[in-house]
């Protein structure tokens, strides 16, 4: 065999080697009532609840209601500043745990501002 | 129906240049790709030229039409409307073109437009037709992105001078029925405060203009391919590979100062799939870069060469399709939701990758030369590395495109759930195996080596070995291995760089590599000693609290037009110094509320604070306990048994304050306050117009438990408005963390462009010569 085909059959195993890790890493969207079980971090797709609040919460962080994909309802704690935009939002990515019922939510995946596209039109 | 007021004619002529372009860039393709296979009598390479520049005078005209309408602020454009306000500088009115979808669009074919001016100028007449063809089709395909062409059913693109009544979301609006509706529209939407900064103006361009030089070394390459000259495209494709390294690494770097500087989270890249599409053709002209020396030095791997030096422009197409066809919506932060352009910008990638793969096909194996004997030399480290780079962006891409996958596959799978961790995990050593590698070819000879050669490694390896048993000393004890080892590997390629550099070798290379490990590494310690100085820690006015080695204070706040600044104060316990940062708020009626970071830039380190929890009711005034009253001088009301006098007013012109700024107007106010038991104090306010900003202060009068604010004048002579509300014990919640010797970051891009820009100086030269 040639040295040059060997090195390929070497960058070929890498290159499966890098798929298969990243497939492993790889997660899933769960749910609220994947999270109470199993009580580890997830990644969540939700729908912001706009009837409920969202507050500015004196500990710093603000809080809100999601519903996740299969309607469950649970209140949002995130020790982030509320980003611009956020009540606006329709679908919110997020990451975190259940803790005393409430979902921390360690992460907010927010659009970049250039994004927002406002459809909405408003004379004043 | 007919409109009143609206102004038709800039649109429509906009529109038609946007048709003259589409035709002209088709022309000048059809001419060009012709005449690369046989020069014709009638329709020459100079006609295809004429084309050309046809095609670039209509972008330009669309884009000077654009900025026509932009700055006189003509509404019935959605695209002015969306974007401008009555009252927004011009420099931001500039960054309207590229703020949105088209006109971003507008902005990419403009800049290739010019990037393809300058390659025409440039250009020896061997390369002219083929290359050119290629690069006109690219220009046709862009301008069909922004043609707007309704035939057969289909759209073609998008028209960015539609007007706001046409969109689809107003078309059932009853607003738009009423042919006087321009008497109603008397401001724009505006721009999201977020984007009006330096940052945002210039990061789009710089990155457009970078996917636009990687077209060059696309066009080379398979112009190459086609004329059967394997080897001969690599010298004049070269200068262009690394203009384009420069320029859109300007551009990403530009983008993450942006989120540095004014995200509230503190760090500049989130790994998020679109930031990592806009890295990918950068890692692949690294790749392209280094392997172009070993194929003119060997003259073999050229069709590898050839991969990687199209593999830049087709990831710039999928950056663009991933960013614009909907597909990332839910995923990426940056991208923008489907907008007709799916299929469109799958279709201009696919026709891209068609072309250069079939030209890499067409030419059989045994047409190349290859260099079979198998030596440990400078090929053979510069291969390894670009190798170590193709596992890198693979990595980067595979992840990226996992949204793509699930489309394919219909799967529903997230990218890691620490995406941050997973990828320095990753990256940190690929990058500096990288660099370790690049530097280790820089002892090596093309061809037979010596063992005093690389004996000469020792030298730099003691060096970094010594450096690196002082910086262990520093860093902290959790820092993992993997770390460890990519900062010894970073101080060795820094090491040999300066070596290399003292030995005038090759200077050129030695200040990139240089620029390239110091900003490694600066990310590396930055970010793995950054020591968080509080988490959510409720400060409350004027009451110092110790946090790891300051005492943090909230002196207080200041109102400045629509934002209030938080003024705190960090005094670090070992030093006299103190910091004043002022995190603050802005606040607008269409965009809400924005919090923006405030960091402290020290030669050693940065200290980044921001607030998680503020009282913003200053300028909301929605606190029930603030009041406003109008007064007149020697006027008295009275606040909640309070008796309030406005003794006088003194006006002050011109004067010139302790900044040197020179102020407009200062008003000052003297307030006679009188309790129930004839307790009586006087306080002045003040409301200063200065540079067309407005500053006021809040006053507290603690024994009278109340703030005083001058509001604002009034209509009345002599009268003012003052604000009036309850002293409550003011508190807010932040975080603060420091970052130290991110400066290296810094001084390693300056290096990294001052490098680059030499060598790009230093091959045109050659060139000429």
């Amino acid at each position: 065999m040639k040295p040059k085909a060997i090195l390929l059959i070497i960058f070929i195993l890498i290159i499966t080697g890098i798929i298969i890790q990243s497939l492993y890493s790889a997660d899933s969207y769960s749910n609220f009532t994947e999270a109470t079980k199993t009580g580890k971090e997830i990644q969540i797709i939700g729908k912001l609840d706009k009837t409920k609040p969202i507050i500015a919460e004196t500990t710093g962080g603000f809080s809100f209601y999601l519903i996740d994909n299969k309607g469950t309802e649970k209140k949002v704690m995130s020790n982030q500043t509320k980003p611009m935009h956020f009540e606006k939002l329709e679908q919110v990515i997020l990451k975190g745990k259940i803790e005393n019922n409430v979902f921390i939510a360690s992460e907010l995946l927010m659009k970049c501002p250039s994004k927002y596209v406002k459809k909405q039109f408003h004379t004043k | 129906m007919t409109f009143i007021n609206e102004h038709l004619i800039p649109g429509v002529t906009g529109h038609i240049l946007i048709y003259i372009a589409l035709l002209t860039a088709a022309c000048s393709a059809i001419i060009y790709f012709y005449n690369s296979y046989r020069e014709d009598k009638l329709l020459t390479i100079k006609t295809a030229n004429t084309f050309f520049n046809f095609h670039v005078s209509s972008l330009i005209g669309a884009a000077l039409v654009m900025y026509y309408i932009l700055f006189n602020h003509y509404y019935e454009y959605k695209i002015a409307w969306q974007y401008t306000s009555n009252d927004m500088p011009a420099r931001y009115i500039f960054s309207c073109l590229w703020a949105s979808e088209d006109g971003s669009f507008i902005t990419w074919a403009l800049l290739q437009a010019f990037v393809g001016i300058l390659l025409l100028q440039t250009i020896s007449s061997t390369w002219k037709a083929s290359v050119m063809g290629v690069f006109s089709l690219s220009q046709f395909m862009l301008t069909t992105l922004i043609a707007g062409i309704h035939i057969f059913g289909f759209t073609i693109g998008s028209n960015p001078f539609s007007l706001l009544r046409e969109a689809t979301e107003n078309l059932q609006s009853t607003f738009f029925q009423n042919a006087q509706y321009m008497n109603f529209i008397n401001d724009g939407n505006g721009m999201n405060p977020m984007l009006k900064n330096f940052w945002m103006i210039s990061h789009p361009p710089f990155l457009f203009l970078g996917y636009s030089l990687t077209l060059v070394p696309f066009a080379f390459a398979v112009s190459g391919f086609m004329k059967k000259k394997y080897s001969e495209w690599l010298q004049p494709a070269f200068p262009w590979m690394i203009a384009a390294l420069l320029i859109l690494g300007t551009g990403i770097i530009l983008g993450a100062a942006w989120a540095y500087e004014s995200l509230p989270f503190g760090g500049f890249w989130s790994w998020d799939p679109i930031e990592n599409a806009s890295l990918l053709p950068w890692l692949l002209l690294i790749a392209s870069i280094h392997i172009f020396f070993v194929a003119k030095k060997t003259g073999s791997y050229i069709r590898e060469t050839y991969i990687l030096s199209v593999l830049p422009y087709l990831l710039v197409l999928y950056a663009s399709f991933l960013t614009k066809s909907g597909i990332l919506a839910d995923t990426s932060v940056h991208a923008f939701t489907d907008n007709g352009k799916f299929a469109h910008l799958l279709f201009f990638l696919f026709l891209f990758l068609i072309i250069s793969f079939f030209y890499l096909f067409k030419n059989k194996k045994s047409t190349f030369k290859e260099n079979t004997v198998f030596r440990y030399d400078r090929s053979l480290m510069l291969l390894i590395g670009v190798i170590v780079i193709l596992f890198s962006a693979f990595q980067i891409f595979f992840i990226t495109s996992i949204p793509v996958i699930n489309k394919i596959f219909n799967l529903n799978l997230a990218s890691p759930a620490d995406k941050n961790e997973y990828f320095i995990k990753w990256q940190t050593p690929f990058m500096a195996l990288i660099i370790l590698f690049i530097s280790i070819a820089q002892y090596f000879k093309y061809g037979t080596n010596t063992l005093t050669n690389i004996l000469k490694l020792i030298i730099p390896f003691i060096i970094s070995f010594i450096v690196f048993a002082g910086v262990y000393y520093f860093l902290p004890q959790n820092i993992s291995w993997i770390i460890l080892t990519s900062i010894f590997f970073l101080l060795f390629s820094i090491a040999a760089s300066i070596d290399h550099y003292l030995k005038r070798l090759n200077k050129r290379a030695a200040l990139v590599h240089f620029g390239f490990s110091v900003f490694l590494l600066g990310i590396v310690i930055s970010f793995s000693c950054k020591t968080t100085i509080s988490e959510n820690i409720r400060l409350t006015k004027n009451i110092s609290t110790s946090m790891d080695n300051y005492l943090v204070t909230y002196k207080n706040k200041a109102v400045q037009d629509n934002k209030i600044f938080f003024n705190i104060n960090f005094q670090p316990v070992k030093s006299t110094n103190s910091y004043i940062l002022s995190p603050f708020v802005s606040f607008s009626s269409r965009f809400g509320t924005l919090y923006e970071p405030a960091i402290k830039h020290l030669p050693q380190k940065d200290i980044f604070a921001f607030l998680t929890y503020a009282d913003i009711s200053d300028i909301n005034h929605e606190k029930e306990n603030y009041k406003e009253f109008e007064i007149g001088l020697k006027d008295t009301i009275i606040f909640q048994n309070n008796k309030i006098i406005l003794d006088t007013i003194l006006v002050d012109k011109g004067l010139q304050t302790s900044d040197n700024s020179i102020s407009k107007l200062k008003l000052t106010a003297e307030i006679s306050i009188i309790n129930n038991n004839g307790k009586k104090n006087i306080s002045t306010i003040d409301y200063i117009i200065r540079n067309d900003s407005v500053y006021r202060k809040e006053t507290e009068i603690k024994d009278f438990g109340l703030k005083l604010i001058f509001n604002n004048i009034s209509q009345k002579p002599q009268h003012i408005i003052i604000g009036l509300k309850n002293c409550e014990q003011d508190f807010i919640v932040i975080k603060a963390t420091t970052y130290p010797f991110i400066n290296l970051i810094w001084i390693g891009i300056l290096t990294l462009i001052v490098g680059l820009i030499i060598s790009i100086m230093g091959q045109t030269k050659r060139k000429n010569l």
